[in-house]
């Protein structure tokens, strides 16, 4: 087969795995149904082996089974003159050569071009790092690459491996080698080697190498229709030149069947597994039908469920597993295009002994086999086009835990946008915009409406975990929809994955470009092409990662510039044929580089349309090595300079920030000697614990240490013993008790993170009517007679400020009760802690106060978006009321604590303070504080109707039941809303409770399920109910909701570890990494802190290094304690790292040696880096 | 409310330049004391957190009338949300630290960066100010160290006390002013600020005023 190893890391396809194996006679006996039961594992496409280099091509001739016809005269000549009159799709513009002009993709296979394009994301904290790794590497790197290289040689001669590979031009190699700075670049160099070619005459799209995973999620609907032609070159004539398959009967069908049987069992898939079936029969049939053939080529097929896939993930992430199960020398990868992850040496050793077992070389045998070895990260996230949406959708569910598994390590990639402003939006339209973020085509941000008016300062920030590769981040500026009008989306900026992993770390303004239609072109296409002396011929393997679900429909159109002016095609839709058992034969002239031009269509409509989904070139000269290779799709270049030439009209302009850094997260037991550490501060004396090393680490972002903190504690349950501590040691710093926790501690921080977490609901619940109320009737508010609008009154706005503010503040200070308990535990703790230093009750409250109303409600109130209250930000006039609203507030909670009268700072405020200052607002105040904090019992359980947590418009679709015609899911539209106690829909927002159409109590659903793109069910014991949300952000938002509120209600939720891991957001490791990241990059400041304690504590002059807190001189035995805690943490850091180390070196192996760069985002040297950070004696 | 001693201000202040001016800093350095010593002349040490507070005043500096449209802000990093915003729209800044609060150092150089961040400049009008000077026992920066970070950061530096009677309050935002002032800024804004410019002055200022 054309395959060859050293393809594997730029051509690695998921899709499948060919296997050369030697041929067997003894295993002939064998049922069908066995074979059947195996075909499980996938349709298997049976066909010839490749011929070996320099012999002809396999003879054509159609294979009846295929369902073939041989074509028709007419329609031939009908579809030519069809396409001689229409712009046809054959009209391939974009020449992908290096030679052509400016811009050519090819000047990136130059090694300064790779060099350009590090693959490697920054670990999270490492932006300032430079990229470079130790000398030491280079070298390592480069031996390995020669000593891969050489072994390549010597598979080379085998004619069923390809020697594409085989090192034609070694200063190619030479650069590749000394440009291996990392494991991806020494990925992409092996591409450019394994394409034999030199970059002058390699004249490859370039962007094969640059295999990253795209979405499939997007339907073919959302592909544009580009052109309308009849269908008169259906089917029938794709087979002109469809042949298939040189076979030779070698071997019995049974044997073969038994055989395919034999090899997944060995490879892939336990007997015992079962799955849901693939089509009826597949394998029976393409066992029979490829009976004579004596090689097997299987190709997993979109249909295999993806329980199989999930099943041999585990396994198929590191080498051996292959080996492992492989009996003697037959099973052996060989697929240059199979992205196991079988390591490069053990391929090479086996194709070494077969060579050598081999007597006659040019005489192919062996089999090729189905193997569903797929690396873990693109499984769970990719579903397969044709899997059950929600199998693979409830794997993602149920992962709990977010990130890709990489061997021991977990990849938790973030990618942060903050859009800043929008200037010089075009189009004299002030309808609002919205943004609209996305990973290729999948949709992962939609913000608000802005209105076009306001866009000149917005503030947009969305976090994602990265789930799955991507090509493009596209940040979309869609006009919204109005009644009757579609949105229109007006431009957008792209920015590259590897472009992201750049320094883009600082604010850059970006020009829109047009959205074009056809620029989502996405996926790859792996073709074989063989050159023979005055002909070749060509056929596809496999296609991946297309924008479409249905690929039956797929035909490619290949054109030969040189030979004849018509294109030919080949129909390569359908799952009967996916492996490529077709070949496309053209003529070509004899002499000179061979230009062929391939560009996929898909039919629609039985024809009656044609999509374009993406093109390549290929330039085949004499260096041309046979064999199947990996082309990334192109859009067209038509549609490109379209694009550019609307670009100079100016869309507008859009400063944003992008933050894209890659966590990774070792198991729990590695770091279980800091989790250990870090408990152990609350059990000893403060000073000499880990925690307030860390807290006093210099230039530290509390906020960093403050989260993570918060999760681990929580976890072990000691979060509050720890808080009372560290109030202790702020009320002992704190030297006038009016700043008492208003400056930014650990204490603070943490406290923060707290109530941010458990309490979002309580704020939700309490503040979110108010805040809705004031964003629906952007009433003026403004009381500032210098400020105030024409044509506003004071006295009416003074009004309207004070009924919003009244209605606010009665739903603070009556909100006790839905405080969760855990807060209010911790609320009580707060003013024990107080209470012990302070005797007065109102420095109590005050602490109380610095939280619960400063940092909680006031500034939630001022900035609901921030806060998850809100998705819009609020317009400037729905802004002033809030600031108002949230100065008001935080008076009169000050006013409660204070010792002296306030003084009025801005005159024009002091009517309404005084107004709202009265007692019985103080009382009120002070009694919601106590009660929140549990000093005084809750007056009586709140009986007002429940606030809606979340409502919208949502299109139910409820199974009937019933007859069984009434099975028909009937969609409707529904005003969905969620209150604390159940999820209720009725017709209208309007409508009141006889209006309601369901209800289910919270109590009674059972789960929640997101379903195919945004829909999701809700399942109760007695029913379920289907709704579909406007999009799949806003289904995903409706999902999580319902979720917390489910449980919420748990009783599981009382204790406040319990509630924490409840709320899915205890990641402990994840939190532990964050800890052991921080450790890592102050290493150095801790070792001098240990080295100024080493110093013997007679020694009188103090230790300028050392913060305050651990001068501790007059106490040698805190001071010992602390060298000890010192000791400790650096020795646990410096074991982490280690470990860390290795297992990155392992996967940065594991990226080099075959499986995909695709999937492999990382290969961080900022590990190394630290190798030279953090040195110190173990 | 004591203006500054000397003369009144002008009738027409459309014609005076405004300088919109922006304290920050970590919470419960004092910023809101030295505003109010400033405006108010009257020291507060009381507890009342700021949200966001806006004194508008003529005020006579080197013998000009100018506008001072000091923004007071909240410290606490949980109103960080809307910094950037004020950030965005101040002309100048004044960096409020503790001198009895290393983590305020810490968080004024983290400010700092924010302010240029959002200016997308290298360096901004501010001027750094350590405050609490008055309370020399509890005093963790020295008067070397608050220098040796101005310098590291380029920016003037003051020490200043807002406790009765006050030391170099007025001075931290007369000189502020200055610095706004001699800021190198591009054409629109000095027309917005009416420092330079006489003709369009008027007619921006009024704009301007009109928007605030």
């Amino acid at each position: 087969m054309s395959a060859h190893p050293t393809l594997g890391p730029s051509t690695s396809q998921k899709d499948q795995l060919t296997i050369e194996i030697e041929e067997s006679k003894d295993e002939k006996k064998e049922s069908t149904n066995d074979s059947t039961t195996k075909a499980h594992s996938g349709p298997t496409v049976l066909q010839s082996d490749c011929p070996p280099r320099g012999l002809p091509p396999p003879s054509p001739f159609s294979q009846s089974w295929s369902g073939a016809t041989f074509p028709r005269r007419n329609k031939e000549r009908a579809y030519k003159s069809i396409m001689a009159r229409r712009p046809s799709p054959l009209a391939v513009e974009r020449r992908m050569s290096p030679s052509g002009s400016a811009g050519s993709p090819i000047e990136e296979f130059t090694p300064e071009a790779l060099e350009k394009d590090p693959i490697p994301i920054l670990r999270r904290d490492s932006s300032t790092c430079s990229m470079d790794f130790g000398p030491e590497n280079d070298g390592d790197d480069e031996d390995e690459s020669r000593r891969e290289r050489n072994e390549c040689e010597d598979v080379s001669e085998l004619p069923c491996f390809s020697p594409i590979s085989s090192p034609i031009f070694p200063h190619k190699h030479k650069n590749s080698a000394q440009m291996s700075d990392d494991g991806s670049m020494i990925t992409l160099s092996e591409s450019v080697i394994s394409y034999g070619g030199r970059p002058g005459e390699l004249t490859i799209d370039d962007s094969c190498f640059d295999l990253l995973n795209t979405s499939t999620e997007n339907s073919a609907s959302n592909t544009p229709i580009e052109k309308v032609f009849p269908r008169i070159f259906g089917e029938d004539y794709s087979n002109v030149e469809t042949t298939t398959i040189n076979s030779e009967p070698t071997t019995s069908k049974k044997e073969e069947k038994e055989d395919i049987r034999r090899r997944c069992e060995s490879i892939c898939l336990p007997r015992s597994e079962t799955l849901p079936c693939p089509p009826d029969n597949t394998l029976m049939l393409r066992a029979k039908e490829s009976a004579r053939k004596i090689s097997v080529r299987s190709i997993r097929p979109s249909s295999v469920p993806s329980e199989a896939i999930l099943m041999s993930r585990e396994d198929s992430i590191f080498p051996g597993f292959l080996n492992e199960n492989n009996d003697g020398k037959e099973n052996e990868p060989s697929s240059g295009t199979s992205s196991s992850a079988i390591s490069i040496g053990e391929r090479k050793r086996s194709m070494r002994r077969k060579g050598s077992n081999e007597g006659n070389p040019l005489q192919p045998k062996g089999r090729i086999l189905p193997l569903q070895s797929i690396p873990a990260q693109t499984v769970l996230e990719k579903p397969n086009p044709l899997t059950p949406p929600e199998i693979a959708e409830r794997k993602i569910w149920s992962n709990s835990l977010p990130g890709r598994q990489v061997g021991d390590l977990r990849v938790i990639e973030m990618l942060r946008v903050k859009v800043f402003s929008l200037k010089g939006l075009r189009g004299a339209s002030q309808k609002p915009v919205y943004i609209l973020g996305k990973l290729d085509s999948r949709d992962v941000f939609q913000s608000a409406a802005i209105p076009k008016s306001s866009s000149e300062d917005i503030l947009e920030e969305f976090t994602y975990d990265v789930s799955s590769p991507f090509n493009h981040l596209h940040l979309v500026v869609v006009e919204a929809a109005r009644v009757g009008k579609p949105a229109r989306p007006i431009g957008r900026v792209s920015i590259k994955r590897k472009d992201l992993m750049k320094s883009l770390n600082k604010e850059q303004s970006f020009p829109l470009r047009v959205v074009s239609k056809f620029s989502d072109v996405q996926g790859q296409i792996c073709v074989d092409i063989r050159r023979m002396s005055n002909s070749f011929s060509l056929r596809v393997v496999d296609i991946s990662d297309l924008s479409i679900r249905d690929t039956s429909e797929l035909f490619l159109l290949v054109k030969c510039e040189e030979g004849a002016k018509e294109g030919k095609r080949l129909r390569i839709g359908g799952t009967s044929d996916r492996g490529g058992a077709r070949w496309l034969h053209m003529d070509c002239p004899r002499e000179g580089t061979l230009s062929i031009k391939m560009s996929l269509w898909n039919e629609l409509l039985k024809g009656l349309n044609t999509v374009f989904h993406g093109q390549v070139r290929v330039d085949v000269d004499d260096r041309w090595t046979n064999g199947s290779k990996w082309f990334y799709l192109r859009p067209k270049q038509s549609d490109q300079e379209k694009a550019a030439r609307k670009e100079q009209a100016g869309l507008g302009e859009m400063k944003l920030w992008v933050s894209y850094t890659a966590d990774h997260v070792l198991p729990l037991t590695t770091y279980q000697p800091l989790l250990n550490a870090l408990l152990a501060s609350t059990k000893n004396e403060y000073r000499a614990s880990t925690v307030a090393l860390l807290e006093h680490l210099p230039q530290l972002d509390l906020g960093a240490l403050g989260k993570p903190l918060v999760q681990i504690f929580a976890h072990s349950g000691d979060i509050r013993t720890l808080l009372q501590i560290l109030y202790q040691q702020e009320i002992t710093k704190c030297q006038d008790i009016n700043t008492l926790f208003r400056s930014q501690s650990l204490a603070s921080r943490m406290l923060f993170e707290l109530m941010k977490t458990y309490g979002h609901q309580y704020l939700h619940t309490t503040l979110k009517p108010v805040i809705d109320k004031i964003y629906s009737e952007r009433k003026s508010c403004e009381i500032d007679p210098s400020r105030i609008q024409n044509g506003d009154s004071l006295e009416k706005n003074t009004k309207t400020l004070l009924g919003y503010f009244s209605l606010c503040f009665d739903r603070i200070v009556e909100s006790s009760p839905r405080c969760p308990l855990s807060l209010r535990t911790i609320f009580a703790d707060l003013r024990k802690t107080v209470s012990q230093e302070a005797s007065e009750k109102k420095t109590e409250r005050l602490a109380q106060s610095s939280f619960l109303i400063m940092r909680f409600f006031a500034a939630a109130l001022l900035n609901p978006k921030s806060f998850g209250l809100k998705r819009e930000q609020p317009d400037s006039k729905v802004s002033r009321t809030l600031v108002l609203l949230s100065k008001v507030l935080q008076r009169v909670a000050n006013e409660c604590v204070a010792s002296h009268a306030l003084i009025i700072k801005e005159s024009w405020l002091e009517p309404i303070l005084k107004q709202v200052t009265n007692e019985e607002h103080k009382n009120a105040m002070v009694l919601f504080l106590d009660r929140v904090a549990l000093q005084i019992p809750d007056s009586q359980p709140i009986t007002d109707n429940l606030a809606a947590i979340k409502e919208g418009y949502l299109v139910e679709s409820r199974p009937r039941t019933g007859p069984r015609w009434s099975l028909i899911q009937q969609p409707k539209k529904r005003f969905v809303y969620l209150t604390e106690e159940s999820l209720c829909w009725q017709k209208s927002r309007r409508g009141g409770v006889l209006d309601q159409k369901g209800m289910m109590s919270l109590s009674s659903i059972e789960k929640v399920l997101p379903g195919e793109r945004a829909t999701f069910t809700v399942w109760t014991s007695e029913k379920q109910v289907g709704f579909e949300a406007a999009s799949a952000m806003e289904m995903k938002d409706w999902v999580t909701e319902i979720e917390r509120q489910r449980l919420r209600r748990d009783p599981k939720g009382a204790s406040l570890g319990e509630e924490l891991c409840v709320m899915g957001n205890a990641d402990v490791e994840r939190a532990l990494e964050e800890v052991h990241l921080l450790l890592v990059e102050h290493a150095d400041t801790l070792v001098q802190w240990r080295n100024a304690l080493e110093i013997p504590s007679t020694s009188q002059s103090s230790i300028p290094s050392l913060p305050h807190i651990f001068d501790l001189k007059e106490n040698p035995v805190t001071r010992q304690r602390l060298f000890a805690t010192l000791d400790t943490i650096l020795a646990v850091t410096y074991a982490i790292e280690t470990v860390h180390r290795e297992a990155v070196s392992k996967y940065m192996n594991h990226i080099r040696h075959g499986t995909g760069t695709r999937e492999n985002p990382i290969g961080d040297e900022n590990y190394l880096l630290l190798k030279r950070k953090f040195s110190m004696d173990p | 409310m004591a203006l500054s001693a000397k003369g009144r201000p002008p009738e027409d202040d459309s014609s005076l330049p405004k300088y919109r001016l922006v304290i920050i800093g970590g919470g419960g350095v004092g910023k809101s004391t030295l505003t109010i010593q400033f405006f108010q002349k009257q020291f507060v040490d009381y507890y009342d957190p700021t949200i966001e507070d806006q004194y508008i005043q003529h005020c006579e500096v080197d013998g000009q009338w100018i506008i001072m449209d000091v923004l007071d802000t909240a410290g606490q990093e949980e109103f960080s949300a809307m910094r950037e915003q004020y950030m965005r729209t101040g002309k100048g800044f004044m960096l409020v630290y503790s001198v009895c609060d290393r983590k305020s150092l810490e968080e004024a150089k983290r400010l700092y960066r924010q302010v240029l961040r959002v200016k997308d400049a290298t360096e901004a009008p501010i001027i750094l100010v350590a405050n609490k000077t008055d309370l020399v026992n509890q005093r963790v920066i020295s008067e070397q160290e608050g220098k040796t970070l101005a310098t590291e950061l380029r920016l003037p530096y003051i020490e200043t006390s807002a406790k009765d009677p006050p030391i170099n309050v007025d001075n931290a935002f007369h000189e502020l002013v200055r610095i706004v002032k001699s800021f190198p800024d591009d054409e629109a804004d000095l027309a917005d600020n009416g420092v330079k410019n006489a003709k369009q002055k008027g007619k921006k200022g009024k704009q301007k005023c009109a928007v605030m």
